[in-house]
């Protein structure tokens, strides 16, 4: 197991000022909602894709937040992970639509690259000359937590020694299902090993270690019916979660659906004795990893943060106090 | 290197040389395959090129994961999954225990096109399943459909409950994941994962390359002065990585083992890469140094090479400085030449064409090459294969934004 | 709609949109690279932009020296009289 001392927040979602509004509810939001030319002042930022401007102004605070922790840390020591499942969607649906109805000629070749939504993250490393490595995560729904334990993997591996770790996502396309409540907005974390923090004189919100793992729905290779709610095994959770949690029970802010998975994984916490938050589900992976920015900036930082998606996929952060020079969450 | 060795024990493939490990190497034995236009009447582009699956070749099922129905794209990721897991002899306590790391660009995108084009006019129904242009079940018509869901397909279908992490840096994908689950294995996180990646068929993603002057009207032809770009490939490749204990436990010889990785980025463009090739030279050497081995201690290189005019000549410069003048000696094999570049799954494809040239001990020959260009200093063996010696592969993968990986695969003869 | 022939404000402006300055700073003979940090991404929205607007088309060596303001200018009139 990974752990990983978080030393920066930045978050960028409608309605949420700071990293510790991230626990408001989400208001509705309207297209303008965010600022570009305040948010990211300059030239090379207005053509990106709105998701690409969420991650970087939202990765600019987390980095001031962090106290510059770039500073006199070689480029290939920095690394960055980021887990998005739709920063791409909307683009994708306009070129191709551009490519059925007049040509390819026609594309825009400043946006064609981020059809790709690896060049998310990748436009995040050109901006802070990150070049130890940068991952991006898309599993559904679990993005996000996945990229801290991707990055954490990696850290550990010795592949970097400050990971930049964050999720974007954009409005789904007209004509796409769930785009009534999808995410949108960015949020990023800085994450580094213990003995850097303790070397840099940081200080830290908290501790986190991630772990993944899969509900098979129905019976494996058997195609499964939605109508039913079909038997999801989820034995694993009780493993999962010892290998976070160990024998504690903090409790939990779940970010569940109402798909069979999602009700099995509501099902199972029932069953376990830890005092549970709920928040729904939103199409994309920002929901748990926003959820999670704003335990760590209010001090909440006992905690389990859980999210499971309609396909299999669940991921659990367990958040811990750092040991010593923690921050003081009054003070962000 | 630290930690646990990481062997390669079971393998699998389908793409435009057809189904399973033995008509891939077959296939790249007998010249590779062809590109051939793409069959859409709406890809509207200069060059609609790709190296398809053969059709009798992409499985019809499973048809969904839940309320998700399935594309080309995650089906031939699970037909590969299972064609690995039955090469390996996994127990089903061990199948049951597996994680799985996939590389995945596109993911479902062929679904989600076609509901597009049905609205527009009959869609080719060589690629269909039934129901043309439903993302999901009618009765879960509300239900978001992700984009990127091959990973849990793949890890539904083989009823893997260890977790099921989804790459997605383009091109080198499937090279992450393959370096991502041998770090699990070795901090013992793991005994047995699965990495791989799978891709279908993108309108978006061959009219993008079309609009970037990135794509090749003749063929994929890397090395060549006339290249002009990539050409797309489908298809998916699968790689059972095991703890050495763990296949020493179960009696298991492996292919290959996968004995380091080098990652690293650019920071420089989205789409060009950084001219110098310094961290591209940083990620072979990197992992070389993890991988215990000299440059000498190499026998083929599986290069990213996509024949784009910018790779293949950074590319070259970055192989000669870390290869020096072995580098006219060294062969590589021209692996996109033969079975297009296969996005996501590209990474797997370079670690599957490793562990089998391992396995049988020589590089083959790639196709010829009309007009090698004399700025890529490399052998490119054409006439004939050539022996593979000494006993260890690189395996270079890339992606368009500057994401670099390089893995070496050493054989049981290797230097070790 | 398409238009016929190229007034060179409108050309400025269109430049400048693209690279996000203001149009004074598009003179009519900055150097696009070494002034104006244009690279083969951006010189290939310009071609885009300039084929949408104006119809013409550029090749692939033209769209490498795309140099200042007034060389676009003259490119863009020189085919757009060709066609004519």
């Amino acid at each position: 197991m990974t752990d990983m001392v978080v030393t920066g927040l930045g978050i960028v979602v409608p309605g949420v000022a700071k990293p510790t509004q991230a626990l408001d509810p989400v208001p509705a939001h309207s297209p303008g909602w965010f600022d570009v030319a305040a948010a990211l002042p300059g030239r090379g930022y207005r053509w990106l894709p709105p998701a690409c401007q969420y991650l970087l102004a939202a990765a600019r605070s987390a980095l001031e937040d962090a106290g510059d922790p770039l500073a006199g840390l070689p480029v290939e020591r920095r690394g960055v992970v980021v887990g998005t499942n739709n920063a791409s969607m909307a683009l994708m649906d306009r070129m191709d639509r551009t490519i059925i109805d007049a040509d390819a000629a026609e594309l825009s070749p400043l946006s064609a690259p981020f059809f790709a939504m690896s060049l998310f993250a990748s436009r995040l490393s050109t901006e802070h000359r990150i070049c130890g490595f940068n991952l991006t995560v898309n599993t559904p729904r679990t993005a996000g937590l996945d990229a801290l334990q991707v990055g954490a993997r990696a850290l550990a591996a010795g592949r970097a020694e400050l990971l930049v770790a964050g999720a974007t996502e954009e409005v789904l396309p007209a004509g796409e299902p769930g785009r009534q409540a999808g995410d949108v907005g960015a949020a990023v974390l800085v994450c580094e090993p213990l003995a850097r923090v303790a070397e840099r004189g940081a200080t830290g919100y908290g501790v986190v270690r991630t772990r993944a793992a899969f509900l098979v729905p129905g019976a494996a290779g058997v195609p499964v019916s939605p109508v039913d709610v079909s038997p999801v095994d989820v034995s694993t959770m009780d493993s999962s979660w010892a290998e976070v949690c160990g024998a504690e029970s903090p409790s939990v802010e779940a970010v569940l659906d109402d798909s069979p998975v999602g009700a099995a994984v509501q099902s199972w916490l029932a069953a376990q004795r830890a005092a549970v938050t709920f928040t729904t589900a939103r199409a994309g992976c920002l929901t748990p990893l926003r959820r999670l920015v704003g335990l760590l900036a209010t001090g909440a930082v006992d905690r389990v943060v859980l999210t499971a998606g309609a396909e299999g996929n669940v991921a659990l952060t367990r958040l811990r106090p750092c040991a010593a020079n923690t921050r003081d969450p009054a003070g962000s | 290197m630290t930690g646990r060795r990481v062997l390669i024990t079971g393998l699998g493939a389908v793409c435009c040389l057809g189904t399973g490990v033995e008509a891939f190497w077959r296939g790249l034995c007998a010249g590779g395959g062809h590109a051939e236009p793409l069959a859409d009447p709406h890809a509207h582009m200069r060059s609609p090129l790709m190296y398809q699956v053969p059709l009798p070749d992409v499985p019809a099922e499973p048809r969904r994961l839940g309320h998700v129905r399935l594309g080309a794209g995650p089906r031939m990721g699970v037909a590969a999954a299972h064609e690995a897991l039955t090469d390996a002899g996994l127990d089903p306590q061990a199948r049951r225990r597996l994680s799985v790391v996939l590389g995945v660009e596109l993911g479902n995108a062929d679904m989600h096109e076609r509901r597009r084009s049905s609205a527009a006019t009959r869609v080719d129904p060589r690629r269909g399943s039934d129901e043309v242009g439903a993302l999901s079940c009618p009765e879960d018509g509300g239900r978001w459909v992700p984009l990127t869901v091959t990973a849990p397909a793949v890890a539904a279908a083989l009823g893997a409950t260890g977790g099921a992490v989804s790459l997605g840096d383009a091109c080198a994908a499937s090279g992450y994941a393959v370096g991502f689950a041998a770090d699990t294995i070795r901090a013992g996180a793991a005994d047995v994962v699965l990495a791989g990646g799978a891709e279908g068929i993108s309108r978006v993603s061959v009219g993008a390359f079309n609009r970037l002057g990135a794509a090749d009207p003749v063929r994929c032809r890397p090395f060549d002065r006339h290249r002009r770009g990539t050409v797309f490939g489908d298809g998916a490749a699968m790689l059972v990585l095991e703890s050495a204990a763990h296949a020493a436990s179960r009696g298991r010889v492996p292919y290959a083992e996968l004995g380091g990785a080098g990652w690293s980025c650019d920071a420089y463009h989205p789409t060009a890469p950084e001219p110098e090739g310094r961290q591209v030279v940083r990620a072979m050497r990197d992992g070389l140094a993890e991988a215990g081995l000299a440059p000498e201690d190499i026998g083929a290189v599986v290069p990213h090479g996509t024949g784009t005019p910018l790779n293949d000549a950074v590319e070259s410069r970055a192989l000669r400085r870390v290869f020096g003048d072995r580098c006219q000696r060294l062969p590589l094999l021209s692996l996109k030449a033969m079975i297009g570049h296969t996005g996501g799954a590209a990474g797997a494809f370079g670690c599957l064409a490793a562990a089998l040239m391992l396995r049988h001990g020589r590089v083959p020959a790639s196709p010829p090459l009309e007009d090698p260009d004399q700025e890529c200093a490399v052998f490119v063996p054409q006439q004939a294969s050539v022996p593979l010696s000494p006993s260890a592969v690189l395996v270079n993968s890339y992606a368009f934004g500057g994401n670099n990986v390089s893995l070496v695969l050493a054989g049981r003869q290797g230097p070790r | 709609m398409r238009n016929v022939s190229v007034d060179k404000e409108e050309l400025r402006a269109l430049v400048a949109d693209v690279l996000e300055l203001p149009v004074e700073e598009v003179t009519d003979d900055a150097d696009f690279v070494n002034d104006l940090e244009v690279d083969s991404l951006v010189a290939l929205e310009i071609a885009v932009r300039l084929e949408k607007k104006y119809g013409v088309k550029m090749t692939d060596s033209e769209l490498m020296t795309l140099s200042s303001l007034n060389w676009v200018h003259q490119l863009v009139k020189s085919k757009l009289d060709d066609a004519a």
